[in-house]
């Protein structure tokens, strides 16, 4: 008896669910893993014989199954039950952490790295530059891993790194970091990023580095208390509490040009505010990662201007420098591959920073090609 | 295609289904010709020529050995022809790469390479059209005289790509008259969710954890046992419940297919885990290479030779590479130490000390089949004995104890015949009924959820 019921039962569910599968339309974007769902294959009788017709049908299938984002969490809550504290590359910390797992040093990419900084140092010695790789969460919230489990010091990794450096200050701020860790959230729970209280350390860090009066006068406010992350999507623990973004405020009378490699947008803001209204709400800050920005400060006239080489961590640091410069130019090496020299005498840059989490040092290909 | 993804399960299946159960009997076998066509091209859409070759070809020798049945030099011809014919196409797409390899290695010459895609399943229907040429030829079956049945029974989905290795004379009768009542229908889909979740909720998710632990730098003498339990639980799950898939489908459509595994890792010898383990394929090498050798009636030097010899080929069969030779012979070696020496000495020791003796001998052989680079396996077995200064246990050990202890001990149990016990004995308590409901819906629900997400779902028989 219990057998035919399960059978019935069974034949029911696979009914249903195929009918659903190929009846009820979906959507093409799933805002909870951040990404665009594979789309229905084309056919072609050289697509079939090369298996992509079959393959893209695969996608197709698994992207688009109904009550995906319930099945993965049915996945989710069984890997917890097992015992599972990571998923897909993220640790499950404690206090609702998620924490991105930094992986193995990569030396090879490290030293053609510091070879493309030492190559931009010597090549202009007038520029005063400055190197500040960020640590990852991995490395300031550790107390928050789950026991036993494996990490990278950051600290030595950093400062190996900073040895090969000629030419640049550079900042190391793991200490201080940790320290303000204790008051107030350094890095967002369910985000890779540092948050806006992280960049105000590093802030103040490099403000005594470059021997700068730091501003003191932000208005410190909450912009957004729904902010689910990429490490949000990456581990697809959808039950977990949104992140709230901070931001530091001042008024500004700016200039600024996003170059978006197909043309440029004028603004007077350095903020998106339409970000916030998305899934991925850190593009708030400098409106995501663009080739190239010129943000221009009206109001300073002190002969300073910055050449930022920068990943997205930069993004929400951004905001505490164009207080202290005529010029800021941003670039990202990842989207933006002419010399740096024109810009460098276009702009007439007497500053450099070099912004880069960790991670990205040691994985990121853009960066490589940086001239 | 295979069994464990999401559109087998909720496409390719119940389509078929439907069609082989709203059609009449006589059009059974051709829904199920069609649809295995469908099946093997989904994947490997050009080597179906080679399927419909390789059943041509034993199709007429299964009719030439009939028609010369009292003439031997000519059905033995035949018989011959469809051995050179499928070892051929084995040789060719499954060894001649190794082969050039290996003699370019031997003559030192560099820079010659020759690599052909294998064609998935060719190692399990070559030697299933080469047993019926075989058994037609000694009289133990009739020849099949609808060519389409017996492409029918070449091509057949369940075992085609994975195994069991099904004999013709097994499903003969079936093949052209069965009678499938809805209870051996939910018989045969009950023992595919086992199947199933065998594959998708006990393999997948222990072979992370030998994944993890052979590719780590962070390597202890723990770690490296925990790595190599973890293959053999992985391998284990995957095989045999890919048997189980095919033996319930097989079921569902009719057929009723011989066992594959029985408890592999309570056998107490070497001897008895080859009586458990891949029962087709250790049985197709006994009646087809060993017995044809001579079997036990030699002398016992020659005697020996055959069982080398036909150990050797078993670990051939399961890949082009040394390492799955070296394998087959250890084993080869073991059987002979068992059969000529330890028999005796093994029969005396206390049960626990026979399983163990087993469980460590057939571990040593997974690391040997698991690793293709011969340094790795050396430097992964010195771990295993705590030489080349490594540690005993280390907190990456612990940390992944810990993520994955329950798995585990999840997987030892559904190695021992403990449940199977439980399930007879209490089969009429009806709240042990509604269990087995709930438990059997949730394992469907279960590998869904898991195969939706997807992010480590291996097939392992690639090299078969």
């Amino acid at each position: 008896m219990a057998k035919k019921i399960i059978s019935l039962l069974v034949i029911a569910y696979i009914l249903i669910m195929m009918v659903w599968l190929l009846f009820i339309p979906k959507g093409s974007f799933s805002e909870l893993e951040n990404r665009y769902l594979a789309k229905f294959p084309k056919f072609s009788w050289s697509a079939l014989l090369e298996g992509k017709y079959i393959s893209g049908l695969q996608e197709y299938i698994q992207d688009g199954f109904p009550m995906r984002n319930q099945y993965l969490t049915v996945k989710i809550t069984c890997d917890s039950l097992l015992g599972k504290q990571e998923s897909n590359g993220v640790f499950i910390g404690s206090d609702e952490y998620l924490i991105d797992d930094f992986g193995l040093v990569n030396d090879e990419q490290l030293a053609k790295v510091s070879a493309v900084f030492n190559n931009l140092f010597v090549t202009y010695p007038n520029v005063d530059f400055l190197t500040m790789v960020v640590p990852n969460s991995i490395a300031i919230n550790n107390d928050k891993l789950p026991k036993n489990a494996y990490y990278i010091a950051q600290n030595e990794v950093l400062d190996d790194f900073y040895q090969t450096l000629n030419g640049s200050k550079t900042l190391n701020l793991i200490d201080s970091l940790r320290q303000a860790n204790n008051l107030k959230p350094m890095y967002y729970r369910l985000d890779h990023h540092w948050t806006s209280y992280g960049a105000y350390q590093a802030y103040l860090a490099y403000c005594q580095e470059k021997a700068l009066v730091y501003q003191d006068n932000f208005v410190e406010q909450v912009i957004t208390e729904d902010f689910n992350g990429s490490l949000y999507s990456k581990a697809k623990i959808f039950s977990l509490m949104s992140d709230e973004i901070v931001e530091f405020k001042q008024e500004y009378q700016l200039k600024v040009t996003y170059f978006t490699g197909e043309d440029e947008i004028i603004s007077d803001s350095i903020y998106q505010t339409e970000f916030l209204s998305k899934k991925d709400k850190y593009s708030y800050f400098l409106n995501a990662n663009q080739p190239l920005v010129v943000i221009v400060n009206e109001l300073v006239n002190n002969g300073h201007n910055l050449l930022i080489i920068k990943d997205s961590y930069a993004n929400c640091l951004i905001p505490f420098l164009v207080g202290h410069y005529q010029k800021i130019v941003v670039v990202d090496p990842r989207y933006y591959n002419l010399m740096m020299a024109d810009l460098i005498s276009e702009h007439e840059i007497s500053d450099g920073l070099i912004v880069y989490n960790l991670k990205n040092l040691n994985s990121d290909l853009g960066i490589v090609r940086l001239r | 295609m295979v069994f464990s993804s999401l559109p087998f399960l909720f496409f390719f299946l119940p389509i078929v289904f439907i069609g082989y159960f709203l059609v009449a009997n006589k059009y059974k076998n051709k829904i199920l010709l069609i649809a295995s066509m469908i099946f093997y091209a989904w994947g490997e859409p050009i080597y179906i020529v080679l399927l419909i070759f390789s059943s041509i070809v034993d199709y007429t020798n299964g009719r030439m050995i009939e028609k010369y049945i009292n003439q031997p030099k000519r059905k033995r011809l035949f018989m011959v022809l469809s051995i050179v014919v499928n070892l051929s196409l084995l040789g060719f797409f499954k060894y001649s790469g190794f082969l050039v390899e290996t003699i370019t290695g031997i003559l030192g010459i560099s820079g010659i390479s020759f690599s052909i895609g294998l064609p998935i399943g060719i190692s399990f229907y070559t030697f299933q059209t080469m047993s019926y040429s075989i058994d037609v030829y000694n009289q133990k079956v009739k020849a099949e005289h609808n060519f389409w049945d017996f492409m029918t029974y070449v091509s057949m989905f369940p075992q085609l790509i994975a195994g069991p290795i099904v004999r013709y004379q097994t499903i003969s009768e079936q093949l052209h008259q069965r009678i499938i009542s809805f209870n051996d229908f939910s018989e045969g889909m009950l023992r595919f969710i086992r199947g199933l979740g065998k594959k998708v909720l006990l393999a997948n998710n222990i072979g992370l954890l030998f994944t993890l632990a052979t590719t780590t730098s962070l390597n202890s003498v723990v770690l490296n046992w925990l790595g190599i339990i973890a293959f053999g639980l992985q391998i284990y799950f995957d095989f045999s419940g890919y048997s189980d898939m095919a033996i319930g489908m097989g079921r569902m459509l009719g057929f009723t297919y011989l066992e594959n595994f029985n408890f592999p890792y309570i056998a107490k010898s070497i001897t008895d885990f080859w009586r458990r383990w891949h029962i087709s394929l250790s049985g197709f090498f006994r009646d087809y290479v060993y017995i044809p050798l001579g079997g036990n009636r030699v002398s016992t030097s020659r005697n020996i030779f055959n069982i080398l010899l036909v150990w050797a080929l078993t670990g051939l069969w399961h890949g082009a590479a040394w390492n799955f030779i070296i394998w087959g012979f250890y084993y080869g070696l073991l059987l002979v130490l068992e059969k000529f020496i330890l028999k005796k000495f093994l029969a005396m020791l206390p049960s626990f000390l026979q399983h163990t003796y087993t469980i460590f001998f057939v571990l040593i052989g997974w690391s040997i089949f698991c690793f293709d680079d011969l340094g790795l396996l050396i430097n992964y077995m010195q771990g295993m004995f705590g030489f080349g200064g490594i540690s005993l246990i280390n907190s990456y050990t612990l940390y992944l104890i810990s993520n994955y202890m329950i798995t585990i001990l999840l997987c030892l149990l559904f190695c021992l015949p403990f449940i199977k016990k439980i399930s007879d004995y209490l089969k009429n308590n009806l709240i042990y009924q509604i269990g087995v409901v709930v438990v059997y819906f949730g394992v469907m629900i279960l590998s869904t959820a898991y195969l939706v997400d997807a992010s480590f779902n291996p097939f392992l028989y690639f090299r078969f």
